[in-house]
């Protein structure tokens, strides 16, 4: 619904415009006046959920995609050494090797007599 | 070994000078900001799922009754259905909110880890431990070990420290670059989300105060009609109209025209039977609870408007706290104050060196 000026109004903006009207006829209209303005505070009071919950759904997508964004960011972060496997696997060979060698070693040795 | 020296010196310096520090001040700032504010998020989150359901609820029951009173069957009839309702099926807006906050949970749990170091010790000690190995194997190979190992073990420690603690530092700048801009957009988004809480909220507890002000209206010139239609006594008739007035005060910014008179219709009018005197009490005793639903009603959305209110300067607080932290990484190194860590790691090394070449030189 344009205003004076032809700009759009916004849903809050006819949220508010209406309820005021709805409170003046509440406080001062009679029962019938009544009636009428409690079936238009419901009419605006739907009109104003329904444009709220659209923005939480929308809000909803946003952060669903932010969440997938920064789980990737977390993904990539190296926090142990991309090394640290390699020295100890390497220790691993190493201590590996000495001890066959010290094994042999003996194998090869003399029999006492 | 003179070279080998100046080499070691100079990388030394330049891994300390060179690379950007890790903000741990800074980052303790934004990780304390960010943990009260999830804290505070939690209550906060609990009413928001209540207001969206009360919301839907409200939408729903205003549907055209024909399809609001449909019987549901207890299985879709298509294949069309049954897949479109798997593949339609709409995340839920609370969940969505609160996993946002074990994220940016996790992502600064991740930066806390890289600041601590803990990886650098255990560097160190893989570092030392395969020298200890490789020395272990060339005494049984050879009968004899690596010449000047406690120099070259200390070398390698202190290099191998310096290495990890440079490889952190720039996984700490890359981490923070990378996802602290989407740290502050989930942070725009849930800041923004505060107005539709209050907007849905406000909303219903408007619709509810609305109807409670018809109702107490409704009550009152209720006991108007009764009163004037029956022969009431005075004290009786003053005691009413100071009744009604206190109740309908509680709304007193919403009722101009405060205060209702009542009077009675005198002794031409019918008797003031008990069956009018109990719709009478019956009016009252609902004035009493409309007013004190009035008050709920006002007192709900001014506690919630504080709550969120703080709750927007808790996520504002760490917005500037994470963008502090991100700043803080660009700034200049402070080679003053990182003047005594370079001195004893180049002493150090020259120490070890000159050992070692005293071990070599021996043999």
């Amino acid at each position: 619904m344009p205003n004076d000026t032809g700009t759009q109004k916004t849903i809050p903006v006819l949220y508010s415009e209406g309820m005021r009207e709805v409170n003046r006829i509440v406080a001062q209209g009679n029962d019938a006046q009544r009636k009428l303005a409690l079936q238009t505070l419901d009419d605006l009071t739907a009109m104003m959920l329904a444009h709220t919950l659209e923005k939480v759904q929308g809000r909803t997508a946003l952060l669903t995609g932010l969440i997938a964004e920064l789980t990737q960011v977390i993904d990539s972060v190296k926090v142990q050494p991309p090394y640290a496997d390699a020295i100890e696997g390497l220790t691993k060979v190493v201590d590996g090797a000495r001890k066959r060698l010290a094994t042999e070693k003996e194998r090869l040795l003399p029999p006492e007599a | 070994m003179r070279n080998l020296a100046f080499f070691l010196t100079a990388t030394a310096f330049a891994f300390v000078s060179g690379c950007a520090q890790i903000p741990v001040t800074q980052l303790s700032s934004y990780t304390q900001a960010f943990s009260q504010a999830q804290s505070a998020s939690e209550q906060i989150l609990l009413d928001y799922d209540q207001t969206l359901k009360e919301a839907r609820a409200f939408l729903r029951a205003r549907q055209a009754p024909a399809a609001a009173d449909a019987p549901a069957a207890p299985y879709p009839l298509t294949w069309a259905e049954a897949s479109n309702n798997a593949s339609t099926r709409v995340p839920d807006d609370i969940e969505v909110r609160r996993l946002a906050f074990k994220v940016v949970a996790d992502y600064n749990a991740v930066l806390v880890q890289l600041a601590e170091g803990k990886s650098v010790q255990e560097v160190k000690v893989g570092a030392t431990g395969l020298l200890a190995s490789a020395d272990k194997f060339l005494i049984v190979a050879k009968g004899a070990g690596i010449p000047g190992l406690s120099s070259i073990t200390s070398i390698v420690a202190t290099l191998s420290e310096l290495f990890e603690k440079a490889r952190l530092r720039e996984e700490f700048v890359q981490a923070a670059q990378k996802g602290a801009p989407v740290v502050q957009r989930i942070l725009d988004a849930l800041i923004a989300d505060i107005g539709s809480h209050y907007d849905a909220r406000a909303a219903l507890l408007n619709r509810e105060r609305v109807r409670t002000v018809a109702a107490m209206r409704s009550a009152a010139e209720s006991v108007q009609k009764i009163a004037a239609q029956n022969n009431v006594a005075a004290a009786e008739l003053d005691r009413l109209e100071k009744t009604v007035n206190e109740k309908l005060a509680a709304a007193r910014d919403e009722i101009p025209v405060l205060p209702v008179k009542i009077g009675g219709g005198g002794p031409a009018a019918a008797i003031y039977s008990p069956v009018a005197q109990a719709q009478v009490r019956d009016e009252e005793n609902t004035l009493d609870r409309l007013s004190k639903t009035y008050a709920d009603n006002v007192g709900a959305m001014k506690s919630l408007g504080g709550a969120l209110d703080q709750y927007r300067k808790l996520l504002q607080t760490t917005q500037a706290s994470l963008k502090a932290m991100v700043k803080s990484l660009s700034e200049p190194v402070d080679l003053a104050a990182n003047a005594d860590e370079i001195l004893s790691i180049v002493f150090a090394l020259r120490r070890d060196l000159g050992e070692l070449h005293a071990a070599r030189a021996s043999r």
